[in-house]
């Protein structure tokens, strides 16, 4: 088996297990048979979701948070709909949140990288910039 | 800047001593360019032997646990270990960009980002390179920016 496949699974596996100890953490009564049965469809979810971020053309470190972030929802969201079936304004305000938080996060990172970048690029120019223009 | 040169039958080989206050951008690039001349580097094509100047090399790359290094148009052979290379060329231009390469970083003409957030760097030959975030931090360091 490939080892990135491994590690997916052992993702997935360590992932599921925190949503599970971080729902169970908000409501222990939570704790059932139907919960369990969720959980499994919570897996296959999270599982495909890994393998789609597997093949995509990222960095580590954005994967792993993609999983991270990625897996939370799923668990978030699976939560609302088995919790509370009928309140799809809940749903969709979490879905909405979580979409904020992670857009700040984004733009946050994105300016930081740009602007050290452009710093980059102005010292290489001034360093050698006229050597390798030559 | 003063430069003063002492000459003297004496001296055995010649020493570059820097005063300064600080270690400034003039002062770092003082070193880097002190630091890779005269030195050479043993690459190997078809089995025959090529020392190479440092100056000269645009980036170390390791291949399948094989290291090359690439010239303005020649890709060399080394039997170095990229972690040796990096040791040995700390005071230099040459920086690691990622898990398998070092790049000359008075070679690098410019760093742009990617749709895929990944950065690409452009060498004075045209070439591209991949660059790891995780290296950047070092480049700026390196550059002092």
């Amino acid at each position: 088996m490939k080892k990135s496949y491994i590690n997916i699974i052992l993702w997935t596996l360590g992932l599921n297990f925190l949503v599970f100890l971080f729902v169970n953490f908000i409501d222990p009564e939570i704790y059932s048979v139907e919960f369990g049965r969720l959980l499994a469809i919570i897996s296959i979810g999270v599982s495909a979701y890994c393998l789609y971020i597997s093949n995509t053309d990222l960095g580590k470190t954005s994967k792993r948070l993609l999983t991270v972030f990625g897996t939370m929802l799923i668990g978030f969201l699976a939560l609302l709909v088995y919790k509370y079936p009928k309140n799809i304004i809940a749903t969709v305000a979490m879905f909405i949140a979580y979409g904020l938080i992670w857009l700040g996060v984004w733009v946050a990172i994105e300016i930081i990288q740009r602007k050290h970048i452009e710093k980059i690029n102005k010292r290489l120019t001034e360093l050698n910039g006229e050597d390798n223009d030559k | 800047m003063k430069i003063t040169i002492d000459k003297n039958e004496l001296y055995k080989e010649p020493e570059v001593v820097i005063k300064c206050r600080a270690i400034s951008h003039e002062v770092q690039e003082i070193i880097s360019v002190i630091s890779v001349i005269g030195k050479n580097l043993a690459g190997e094509i078809d089995g025959e032997t090529f020392f190479i100047p440092l100056a000269e090399i645009l980036y170390f790359e390791s291949v399948e646990g094989c290291i090359f290094f690439y010239t303005d148009k020649t890709v060399y052979k080394s039997q170095s270990r990229l972690y040796n290379l990096e040791e040995g060329l700390r005071d230099t231009y040459f920086v690691r960009v990622s898990k398998t390469a070092i790049v000359n970083l008075k070679k690098l003409k410019s760093i742009k980002r990617e749709k895929n957030s990944r950065l690409l760097g452009t060498l004075a030959n045209g070439e591209k390179i991949m660059i790891s975030r995780g290296y950047v931090a070092e480049i700026r360091k390196k550059l002092g920016v």
